[in-house]
């Protein structure tokens, strides 16, 4: 063999007479490595040796190979064996068997993940699965491209929301955070979602948004007169999300350019974390206010001072930019709004804020409003900034404010 | 045996390919990859590495498909520049304790060992690729084609190699006191 090699490199320099004389000395090396004896002999012990732990090794592989292959696996080796298969295409075998483990797998593992988020679809926020849930609207909301269609499946979802708050509410649990939580930031995402698109159908979509939330509020009421302690907190809370989310969709409606521009990111909404109870019968936002004592003749009872007012009303914070609500003709409070909404942003009296006798609607009005005096009254008599609505006899005494006479 | 006959049987984990395997191409690797480190218990180590793994990946599937000299030669090689990087220098290229010069040998052994240890150190100076090729093909004889397989590369990067390990051997070998050298220039 080395002699071989080094003739070649003769033949190669015979062959290119004019290179003879910068390749001879590398010939003159290479004949030098393959005259050169270099290695030693190994010990015949040491071969042996070595050859008997190789073949050792060799049975223990066959044998645990043996262990591993299974019945399917050697029925299926027998066969290609009967069928005379080339041993080439046998020795694939090892590399399709992968091939199908790594498949069953996948199918295993989509199976099992696709069979998870369709149990975990009605899983309600005490399952485990409820987190799957959640994760599976925001991939179909990820996937869905179309605005409307996201406004309409992101309410489609408070819808859900508001089933869960029903439900746990209906067994007479309190609502977890988490389900308050998404159901803001679902209300939000849909008003958000109604920012995005042209005006008509913006207007569309609060109108349906409107609708729907008006309804819910409705059908979580009916539950909350037969809920007690927890579950009437929950309740209230989940009203008050829906109320206010109606609530920025009407200012939508009466003036879109300011709805556009507040974004929800700065509008307050409701506390989940802390009880907020609403009023027990929902009246729609109008530009009304909180009923004061009238300052009437008659002397102030004791009742003056306990002047009903919502146990807490829901606060209602200006959106900024919005319009400032009109002044409302007297008397209006507690009406049932008309069919053309009113501004935003009024704190909303409650069946028992209605005037009852005695007690007229004004707190809070500006002095000098035009609201026209009563007869016998003296406009900016500085006895009262607040007008009376009410009129009066026509000899009506200073107004008392609590004093008795 | 054809070796293309013998990978089926060895996929197979015969023990009569292997032990045919291991009797036609362990004292290649063992001339090789002494070549490479210079050094019986490496040497020995390295080889016994090389068959364990080429075992390993019969069992999980692998291993050669077409040519099982170039795999073991490939395998061989890796390991040994692995084992050699891990050691210092120093550890190789020494002379055997059994091969310490005496008194006693004739000039002329003495001087035919002091040829080899050169040869050696000049051969480790190479880059890997052009060790393979010098050793592969001067020392254990192989052809180009043959070489090339071992090194994944195509016959005329092996000539490339050999030209270029030929001629930085030739430099140091001028630069050493090497007699067969100087006779033949």
């Amino acid at each position: 063999m080395r002699k071989r090699s080094a003739e070649r490199l003769d033949q190669l320099i015979e062959d290119k007479a004019s290179e003879q004389g910068r390749l001879a000395p590398l010939v003159e090396v290479a004949k030098t490595l393959s005259q050169q004896s270099l290695v030693p002999p190994q010990p015949a012990a040491d071969v042996e040796q070595g050859r008997r732990a190789f073949l050792a090794e060799a049975a223990e592989l066959r044998q645990k190979r043996a262990g591993r292959r299974s019945y399917r696996s050697r029925l299926i080796a027998s066969r290609r064996e009967q069928a005379g298969w080339p041993a080439e295409q046998r020795v694939r075998g090892p590399q399709l068997a992968w091939a199908w483990r790594v498949a069953i797998v996948l199918v295993l593992l989509l199976g099992t993940a696709s069979g998870t988020v369709v149990a975990a679809q009605h899983a309600g926020p005490t399952s485990l699965l409820y987190t799957v849930k959640l994760r599976s609207e925001e991939v179909r909301l990820a996937l869905t491209a179309d605005p409307r269609e996201r406004a309409d499946l992101v309410v489609a979802l408070c819808e859900r929301r508001v089933d869960e708050v029903a439900a746990i509410t209906g067994a007479g649990q309190a609502v977890p955070e988490a389900v308050l939580v998404r159901l803001r930031e679902l209300l939000e995402k849909a008003l958000d979602e109604a920012r995005l698109l042209p005006e008509a159908e913006m207007q569309q979509e609060l109108e349906q948004f409107s609708a729907t939330w008006q309804a819910h509020v409705q059908a979580l009421e009916v539950g909350r007169a037969q809920s007690h302690d927890q579950a009437r907190l929950s309740l209230d809370r989940a009203i008050a999300l829906l109320m206010q989310a109606d609530e920025y969709a009407s200012l939508g409606l009466v003036d879109p350019g300011a709805f556009r521009q507040a974004g929800s990111a700065g509008l307050p909404w409701p506390a989940v974390g802390t009880p907020t109870p609403v009023p027990t019968t929902r009246s729609m936002p109008t530009a009304t206010r909180t009923p004061e004592p009238t300052q009437t003749e008659r002397p102030a009872s004791p009742r003056a001072a306990d002047t009903p007012r919502p146990s807490v009303p829901i606060t209602r914070t200006p959106v900024p930019g919005s319009p400032t609500p009109p002044p409302q003709p007297t008397g209006r409070s507690g009406q049932t709004p008309g069919p053309e909404r009113t501004a935003p942003y009024t704190q909303m009296p409650g069946p028992d804020q209605t005037p009852g006798p005695g007690q007229t609607p004004g707190s809070g009005q500006p002095p000098g409003s035009d609201q026209t005096p009563g007869p016998g009254q003296t406009p900016g008599s500085g006895q009262s900034p607040h007008p009376t609505t009410v009129p009066g006899p026509p000899n009506t005494p200073e107004p008392t404010h609590g004093r008795k006479p | 045996m054809d070796e293309r006959a013998l990978l089926p049987l060895l996929q197979a984990l015969d023990e009569k390919a292997l032990e045919v395997a291991y009797n036609t191409f362990q004292p290649l690797l063992y001339r090789y990859v002494y070549h490479l480190l210079g050094n019986l218990e490496a040497t020995e180590d390295v080889v016994g590495e090389t068959f364990h793994r080429l075992l390993r990946a019969l069992d999980a599937g692998h291993g050669p498909r077409q040519y099982l000299q170039a795999w073991l030669y490939r395998v061989a090689h890796n390991l040994a520049i692995d084992y050699f990087r891990q050691r210092s220098p120093e550890s190789f290229y020494t002379l055997e304790e059994d091969r310490l010069i005496s008194p006693e040998e004739p000039e002329e052994e003495v001087q035919r060992r002091w040829t080899q240890e050169q040869l050696h150190h000049a051969l480790q100076r190479l880059t890997p690729d052009q060790q393979i090729v010098v050793v592969l093909k001067f020392l254990e004889g192989l052809g180009n084609e043959q070489v090339a397989e071992v090194l994944g590369k195509p016959v005329g990067a092996v000539k490339s190699l050999q030209h270029r390990a030929l001629a930085r051997m030739r430099r140091m070998l001028e630069a050493s006191d090497l007699p067969l050298w100087e006779e033949n220039r």
